[in-house]
């Protein structure tokens, strides 16, 4: 009897604090439209992710504000420059077949623009590790003259005029508010649930597929003389490294450097990740390398021993031709073509 | 029985209007104060695009000034706050007459000294998109290099070598040694001591000289440096020196 009485009024004290917790929380709101929530994940294998959906729960409305916001070039100053120009779902969210990037104005960047994918696990953004959350990385290319060129107030301006985001932002956060910090958590979560790890390589290591031979053999080349950078399950260790690549000069990009303004951080730039290599030539931070072949080669045979270049590249990267060939062919495994044709994460449909 | 599941339901109760209530970060009396910046040049009032002479003597104008505010708190001879408003973050705007005022509510009362924080606490420079005084619509907050601009001055001098004879400071940096954050502690005017009182309002008056900026503990000639954009060592000098800006002018009682 004891035990029911006890039982019954937990029953009625936690529905009448959800109640009353739940009411405060609206106070000056309409009805809200129910929300769906997403959760981000974890493919086997992989190490937890960053903690950047702590204050930033990811809804299905959310999500697919992002998505919206992910496409549209409303962001930028002339309206034809969205994200999504230089970041492609076909080439694995890179900018396909351009070395640098472009923005408003026949403007180009000085990088090369790197795939998007398996965010949630990258505490620092950019080839020089500048951006420190993934909700803040949206502002850079956003307000940079020679990307999309708007200032923060133009874009929340725009997205406020228009209806259609006002009814998206109230169905994601509960009310019709527009400003930054929802619009960069909605991008936020759209970002951070691109999840790639549907490749062969993945399906090899959950035994649901067999390397070939040459795969296999080029799989041992890997692990023997990259894994220490490009380190599994996400072919990167996230460091900042100088791998030898003479200073182009008509960049003068420093990498790191420019971040932490330290003389030993001269020319490092962030190990990118070998995932979905084949669909994101050219390569480097420049994109000078047109093919996998000729980034090989570059750690073969002409690794420039400077002052801050890598220990592990600075006496070049022993591999007979061979091996390369193997190499190659292994790298092809890393191709996830599942994500690149993920309907959900494409651009919506009006 | 009934009465144990009543008063189980009434705790619960009781429990849930607490969250829901919770507007401070304390229980009890809160002691509201008034803080109200008054940016000055020269000794007089800052007025825009008005020249003025540094104490190095350079010439120098202003168009724009605005710095971050926190951890407001009420000192008593020991260095631990009295009581110190933990949460709130404010952009001083010198072109914004509603921004130069701040109103806090502590849970003490006496103090002779006032405490501050110029900047923003590191924690909010690494934890994604932050709203308010923190929206990087303020243009306060480095796209390319994540993290705040603590302070920042703008203006022009003939003795500048940059383009357009600016002067571009934008102070900020929160890793390490490279921390711009400065703490700053101001005793009242005749080392009086005041209490906080129920009912009325504290309202300190606060000189913040920009003259300083150039030369307070740092000597930084206008000509060496015409342009700060960057965390790191000049950052950290100037930072230095703006936590040298402030003097309480005045505190009074408003009904």
């Amino acid at each position: 009897m004891t035990k029911r009485v006890t039982i019954w009024a937990l029953v009625l004290l936690l529905s009448a604090s959800a109640f009353l917790l739940d009411a405060c929380r609206k106070t000056d709101k309409s009805p809200v439209p129910a929300i769906t929530s997403m959760t981000l994940e974890v493919p086997p294998g992989f190490p937890p992710p960053e903690n950047i959906f702590k204050d930033n729960p990811i809804t299905r409305e959310g999500f697919e504000l992002g998505r919206r916001l992910f496409y549209d070039g409303q962001l930028s100053k002339d309206g034809k420059f969205p994200c999504a120009s230089c970041h492609q779902q076909f080439a694995a969210f890179s900018t396909f077949d351009h070395a640098l990037s472009h923005g408003v104005g026949n403007q180009f960047t000085i990088r090369n623009a790197q795939g998007l994918f398996n965010l949630a696990w990258h505490r620092e953004m950019h080839w020089d590790g500048g951006i420190n959350h993934l909700e803040v990385q949206p502002l850079a290319p956003l307000t940079a003259p020679n990307e999309m060129g708007e200032t923060v107030e133009g874009v929340i301006a725009k997205l406020n005029a228009d209806s259609r985001y006002r009814e998206m932002f109230r169905a994601a956060f509960g009310d019709e508010t527009i400003n930054s910090q929802r619009m960069l958590r909605a991008l936020s979560q759209f970002m951070g649930m691109m999840v790639s790890a549907g490749s062969k390589y993945d399906q090899v290591k959950q035994g649901r597929a067999v390397f070939t031979l040459a795969e296999q053999s080029g799989y041992g080349v890997f692990q023997a003389k990259c894994a220490s950078c490009h380190a599994e399950p996400l072919f990167t260790d996230f460091s900042f490294r100088n791998t030898g690549l003479p200073l182009n000069t008509s960049l003068k990009d420093m990498g790191r450097m420019r971040i932490t303004g330290k003389r030993e951080d001269s020319l490092k730039f962030k190990v990118p990740t070998l995932r979905n290599i084949a669909l994101t030539a050219p390569y480097g931070h420049d994109g000078r390398f047109f093919s996998i072949g000729a980034v090989v080669d570059h750690y073969r045979f002409s690794v420039i021993d400077g002052p801050t270049t890598d220990p592990l590249v600075r006496k070049r990267i022993g591999m007979s031709s061979n091996e390369k060939a193997d190499l190659l062919q292994f790298l092809q495994t890393l191709t996830d073509n599942a994500f690149v044709n993920d309907k959900r994460f494409g651009q919506p449909v009006e | 029985m009934k009465t144990i599941v009543l008063s189980v339901l009434a705790l619960g109760l009781v429990v849930a209007w607490g969250g829901c209530t919770k507007e401070t970060s304390f229980e009890g009396d809160a002691y509201t104060m008034r803080l109200i910046f008054r940016p000055s040049a020269n000794g007089e009032p800052l007025e825009f695009g008005r020249e003025y002479i540094n104490p190095l003597g350079e010439d120098y104008t202003v168009s724009t000034f605005k710095f971050y505010v926190s951890h407001i708190g009420i000192l008593q001879d020991l260095p631990q706050p009295v009581a110190e408003d933990l949460e709130g973050v404010f952009l001083v705007d010198a072109s914004n007459d509603a921004t130069k005022t701040i109103t806090v509510n502590l849970n003490g009362q006496s103090f002779n000294r006032l405490t501050f924080q110029v900047g923003v606490d590191s924690i909010l420079n690494v934890s994604g998109a932050q709203t308010g005084a923190l929206d990087p619509m303020n243009g306060m907050f480095w796209t390319w290099n994540s993290g705040y601009i603590m302070a920042k001055l703008e203006g022009t001098s003939t003795l500048s070598t940059s383009p357009n004879s600016a002067i571009t400071y934008h102070i900020g940096g929160f890793k390490g040694d490279e921390k711009t954050q400065r703490t700053v502690q101001l005793s009242l005017p005749q080392q009086q001591e005041w209490v906080l009182e129920k009912g009325n309002v504290t309202e300190i008056l606060i000189d913040v000289d920009i003259d300083k900026w150039f030369a307070s503990t740092h000597n930084m000639f206008i000509l060496s440096h015409s342009e700060t954009m960057t965390p790191g060592p000049l950052s950290v000098q100037y930072a230095d020196n703006y936590g040298n800006l402030f003097r309480i002018d005045n505190i009074v009682r408003r009904q």
